[in-house]
């Protein structure tokens, strides 16, 4: 039974547009002290460019082919990585799952993994992997791999029992029991796995491309501040932040498709 | 019913024997490393090995630099666990009791979660120079989207039966947040804490070995960079160490603390 | 003068949108001191929004709610107190907490609640489970403390929605009938939601019978037979004919329903 009325119809748009009305808000906030901070001369433009250079900048970038291309090697870059992570942690994590002591035992060494500050290693992945492409794949691959195997673990293994009576009862095979019954139940906690790791690998393909790398929008980023062309910086940042969005969005409309 | 609960609670003998298995492991593991490196499978000067890394860590331990380092890593950690963290759990609390302006700026936070973080570092180095103030922002950043998100998620657990309950027996506002949505939304502000850990620290150490001057985050790049793989490795596996014995002290207490759960 | 009216009650949900709905439609009323009334309808009727309208959870769309006279417009849990269907205890306060928290919510001092609420969970008898979580307590259990959280605040009137709703029928029995001891000494008057036709007469001093959406009152039935009653009263031809009777009025009043949605969602197409 509601407890709370509901609210009339009328209060409803005003409340969106009290919504939108805050949002601008702090969007005018920001773009305000931003001009402010520019106009004053309180910071330097080698900290904060101009407002109009950033757009400026951003459209010169949206139009050339080169920022495509080093886009390309990012995302395909995190595609390959995620990928990689995925399969991986999903059968392991699968595999895992089978018994209680194994699952037992890989559950602290992987949440471990998970805790583990991985970015100190990458200036050695830099000397094992090399430079190029390699390098950042297998790192962000890494990063991911724990989450993504520790949830399925957990999700698989904390299955309700009745359901797996349900499919006892049914006479079900066990790799019918695996396949309708245990990803089925296993379904969030798997999906949360495979959140975090998508977020994981876009910070680390993202962080190892600053930290060192020929190519790629990261390496763009620290390329354009080394050369005091801060404008370029900002919006390259902006570029970046869009395409993962995308791609994120992207990713949540693949993992929902098959059953929402 | 005591089907339906085996799948979670398993026997003693599972979890010693869990124990010794994971013991097992790890010992195969640096016995592994060892042979590899003695017959020359893996290269030692870009791999090191176990026994290398421990003798590291001894030097390591009264070395006054790594030493330094780590309490410049730790101090630069703390601050940006306080920060990130108590403005963390105000956003969230405030958001979580807020429609409005849950609504309003929620999503906001929710795509900083997904953004990678890492693209702000050079702007934060551009603001606040090559010195700690960077990471100690960066980490700030990373602890603060990730306890305001697991704060409001904690937030709504709490159902609307018990808000009930409280308006049914006219609860002022300070009772009802003191006794019924703080504590119901503990869990979520454990979690939300725990994050608070992992992320300050590992947005102070990315900072650091990104541009720092100082910290373990640089000193590990340099160790790195001259090929002094013994001393990188062992400062890293003793950060690690650190960082998860936080993390799991952190998670006992919680369990302590929110024991009325199971 | 009676302990509670409602005059003319009338509440709409979504007032001005396409999702308008009328719950309850001139609704008249009383309730007198010490009285056991309980409440019996189809599914939907509008029963607990006229408990939660009594209890000033809802405000009325129309007409009003008088408690001795005086208009109710918040809840006032010393006059009339809450149990909830799904008891509604607090997972993280312990028995005795939960017992107490009806009376620190209504502002009483931390040991003034809980020497009521030891006083209350004997009165109950869960006088050895004060320390325990609610967690570990069953159903049956838990709703006594919940009745205890309500009764620390020594209310004039209990509002009671389907307290016994989620529990099996054995639970049911045994604590109905110690239920029936606790509230004939404690002297309270209850108001009862219900959907089981012999609780409704068991308990009831009268039975107010509602018709399908939108909730109208369509019958009072007073049941002379002096409480507290013996499960024999059960065996008796009264009972059996009030229950026969009930259960023809609710099969009209579930029928007349079913057929105007059937109606109306023909004339939508």
């Amino acid at each position: 039974m509601p407890i709370t009325l509901t609210r009339p119809g009328r209060r409803v748009v005003r409340r969106q547009a009290t919504i939108w009305a805050l949002r601008l808000a702090l969007l005018l906030a920001v773009l305000g002290a931003w001009r402010y901070a520019n106009t004053a001369g309180e910071v330097s433009p080698l900290i904060l460019p101009q407002l109009s250079a950033v757009t400026d900048s951003f459209t010169q970038l949206v139009g050339s082919s080169h920022t495509w291309q080093q886009a390309g090697i990012t995302v395909l870059e995190m595609l390959a990585a995620f990928t990689i992570a995925a399969v991986g942690g999903l059968l392991c994590g699968f595999l895992l799952s089978r018994g209680p002591v194994i699952a037992r035992t890989a559950e602290p060494l992987l949440a471990w993994g998970y805790m583990f500050p991985l970015a100190l290693l990458y200036p050695l992945f830099l000397l094992w992997v090399g430079v190029g492409m390699g390098s950042k794949i297998a790192y962000a691959a890494v990063g991911a791999f724990f989450p993504i195997t520790y949830n399925t673990i957990r999700g698989l293994r904390s299955v309700d029992a009745k359901y797996l009576q349900v499919g006892r009862a049914f006479g079900a095979s066990s790799l019918q029991v695996d396949f309708n019954i245990k990803f089925g139940a296993a379904r969030p906690m798997i999906l949360a796995g495979l959140r975090i790791g998508s977020s994981i690998v876009t910070i680390f393909v993202v962080l190892a491309e600053l930290l060192g790398s020929q190519k790629g929008l990261g390496h763009e980023i620290e390329q354009a501040s080394s050369r005091l062309m801060i404008a370029d910086s900002y919006a390259t940042v902006l570029l970046l932040i869009l395409i993962t969005i995308v791609l994120q969005r992207v990713m949540e409309r693949l993992l929902r498709a098959k059953h929402e | 019913m005591s089907s339906t609960t085996a799948a979670r609670t398993e026997p003693r003998s599972v979890a010693r024997a869990a124990l010794w298995l994971r013991a097992a492991f790890v010992l195969a593991v640096l016995v592994l490393w060892e042979v590899l490196a003695e017959v020359g499978v893996v290269d030692e000067e870009f791999a090191s090995r176990p026994s290398a890394v421990f003798q590291a860590l001894g030097h390591l331990a009264v070395d006054s630099q790594a030493l330094g380092a780590a309490g410049e890593t730790m101090a630069a950690f703390l601050t940006a666990f306080a920060i990130g963290t108590g403005a963390g759990i105000v956003t969230g609390v405030v958001f979580g009791l807020n429609r409005l302006l849950r609504d309003a700026y929620f999503p906001i936070v929710m795509v900083l979660m997904v953004v990678p973080k890492s693209v702000f570092l050079p702007l934060l180095v551009l603001f606040f120079g090559l010195g700690a103030t960077a990471g100690i922002a960066f980490g700030v950043l990373l602890a603060f989207v990730h306890v305001t998100v697991n704060v409001v998620a904690g937030l709504d657990l709490v159902e609307q039966k018990f808000y009930d309950v409280g308006r049914a027996y006219g609860a002022r506002p300070t009772r009802l947040f003191l006794d019924v949505i703080l504590p119901g939304a503990a869990p979520g502000i454990f979690a939300g804490i725990w994050h608070g850990i992992r992320n300050g620290f590992v947005g102070v150490v990315i900072a650091q070995l990104f541009v720092s001057t100082n910290g373990i985050g640089y000193l590990v790049r340099l160790y790195s960079n001259n090929f002094q793989i013994d001393n990188a490795m062992a400062l890293t596996l003793a950060m690690a160490a650190l960082v998860i014995l936080t993390g799991s002290l952190w998670s006992r207490l919680e369990s302590h603390l929110t024991r009325w759960r199971d | 003068m009676s302990l509670l009216t409602v005059d003319n009650l009338t509440v709409k949900y979504g007032v001005d949108t396409k999702d308008e709905l009328l719950a309850c439609h001139e609704i008249d009323l009383t309730i007198e001191g010490g009285e056991f009334v309980t409440i019996i309808g189809p599914s939907g009727c509008g029963k607990s929004t006229l408990l939660h309208t009594m209890g000033g959870l809802i405000s009325p769309t129309d007409g009003a709610v008088r408690f001795d006279g005086v208009p109710v417009t918040k809840p006032n849990p010393r006059n009339a107190a809450f149990v909830f269907q799904d008891y509604s205890l607090f997972p993280w306060k312990s028995v005795e907490e939960n017992a107490g928290m009806g009376l620190r919510f209504a502002g009483a001092s931390k040991a003034e609640a809980m020497s009521q609420a030891k006083t209350q969970l004997e009165f109950v008898g869960l006088k050895d489970f004060g320390e325990r979580y609610p967690r570990a307590l069953s159903g049956g259990m838990q709703q006594r403390v919940a009745i205890a959280r309500a009764l620390a605040l020594e209310p004039k009137l209990l509002l009671m929605d389907e307290p016994f709703g989620a529990l099996d029928e054995q639970t049911r029995r045994n604590l109905g009938t110690d239920l029936s001891r606790i509230l004939g000494e404690a002297g309270q008057a209850v108001v009862m939601i219900t959907h089981s036709l012999d609780e409704a007469i068991f308990w009831a001093d009268r039975i107010v019978v509602m018709s399908a959406r939108p909730g109208r009152i369509a019958e009072e039935i007073t049941v002379e037979t002096p409480r507290p009653r013996q499960l024999e009263f059960m065996t008796t031809k009264r009972f059996q004919d009030l229950r026969v009777h009930l259960f023809e009025q609710l099969e009209v009043h579930q029928r007349d329903a079913a057929e105007r949605d059937a109606s109306s969602s023909a004339a939508v197409v």
